[in-house]
């Protein structure tokens, strides 16, 4: 697999990365699209460089979210079809999400310089 | 880990899944309320996606785990005990409904019965928290690689043991020869009040090996609503 900048990424080690921010790419969906249900959402986050995310992940990751009331969820109802939940951000997963941004890039440019050789 | 994959071309019926899901997600405590949740999620998902469910979720005891612990030995106990103390309440009901004594009086309780009521304990609460326990966690692990064989014997052997013990050490402490002896008496209406307040603790109370198919959270009919649907022969339709 092939990093950001040319490098080879073991994928153990990439996973081990998106463990710790994936909450926050989950958030930062949710915050552009308004509202999402689980199968857009692993679409988005795959159309933001994210691919091969499993539901297996995903669902209890928001579900840990909605507990900590960062995000809320409501079923609709379609003829024919399964019910649908739909996930949007509380304000205060809005604010976690600005907080986890500015911790990020901080964090990130930290990392960057302490990489430099 | 993620578990067994299913055989190679071999398609897991989700329904299935979502049936052995929910009674793993049930054993390790997680409220009915939150069991539908989950369940709808894997429907919705599967439905949307087409993707094989193990494939998109793992086996079901492993997705179960990202969910809720798998009950520990503290709960299991727990519900060992229960299960004994609720499991011979339909004994008792039986017994308070067809004993011969008269309908005010006190019900004999003879070596039989306590043999029964001990029997119906022991043999109901031991074999489905020990063995059931396991193989239904093994069941939850084999999703899309069918039914083992093995299961079935160590199932039914089980059984055949664990009441060919409970007959002989019910006899040898017991005793109950059919002579009619009273060891004492119990008011009818405490023994039917007992019995059916165990029948009432036997049906919330998890079971391992029943895998039924939690109720759609957006389904917000009343109860009436679903008895009345159950009656019509609508019941079991997919309302998800």
């Amino acid at each position: 697999m092939l990093g950001g900048m040319g490098e080879v990424v073991r994928p153990d080690r990439e996973s081990q990365w998106l463990k710790g921010v994936l909450d926050l790419a989950v958030l930062a969906v949710l915050a552009r699209e308004g509202s999402a249900y689980g199968y857009s959402l692993l679409r988005s986050l795959a159309d933001a460089g994210l691919p091969g995310l499993r539901g297996g992940t995903v669902y209890p990751l928001l579900g840990r979210l909605e507990d900590d009331g960062l995000v809320q969820s409501e079923w609709t109802v379609a003829d024919g079809a399964p019910a649908r939940r739909y996930f949007a951000l509380t304000p205060a997963g809005r604010q976690v999400l600005a907080e986890g941004r500015d911790g990020w890039s901080s964090f990130a440019d930290r990392m960057t310089r302490a990489l430099e050789v | 880990m993620e578990g067994m994959r299913p055989v190679d071309g071999m398609r897991v019926d989700v329904l299935e899944y979502c049936r052995v899901l929910a009674s793993q997600l049930r054993l390790a405590g997680l409220p009915e309320s939150r069991v539908r949740v989950v369940v709808q999620d894997v429907l919705a998902h599967v439905e949307a996606t087409g993707e094989d469910p193990v494939e998109a979720f793992g086996q079901p005891t492993d997705y179960a785990a990202q969910w809720a612990r798998p009950p520990g030995v503290l709960r299991v106990l727990g519900l060992m005990v229960a299960t004994a103390v609720a499991f011979p309440g339909f004994w008792l009901v039986f017994t308070a409904f067809t004993s011969p004594a008269p309908w005010a009086g006190a019900v004999p309780v003879t070596p039989f019965l306590v043999s029964m009521v001990v029997g119906t304990a022991v043999a109901g609460a031991v074999q489905p928290w020990t063995v059931g326990l396991w193989l239904e966690r093994r069941a939850g692990r084999r999703v899309g690689r069918g039914r083992s064989p093995l299961d079935a014997v160590v199932a039914a052997l089980t059984w055949a043991v664990l009441i060919v013990l409970t007959l002989v050490v019910v006899q040898r402490v017991l005793k109950p020869d059919g002579d009619g002896r009273t060891l004492f008496s119990v008011p009818r209406r405490v023994l039917l009040a007992v019995g059916l307040g165990g029948m009432a603790l036997s049906f919330v109370l998890p079971s391992p090996g029943v895998q039924t198919m939690p109720r759609s959270p957006a389904d917000h009919r009343s109860w009436w609503a679903r008895v009345r649907s159950l009656l019509a022969g609508t019941g079991n339709r997919r309302r998800f």
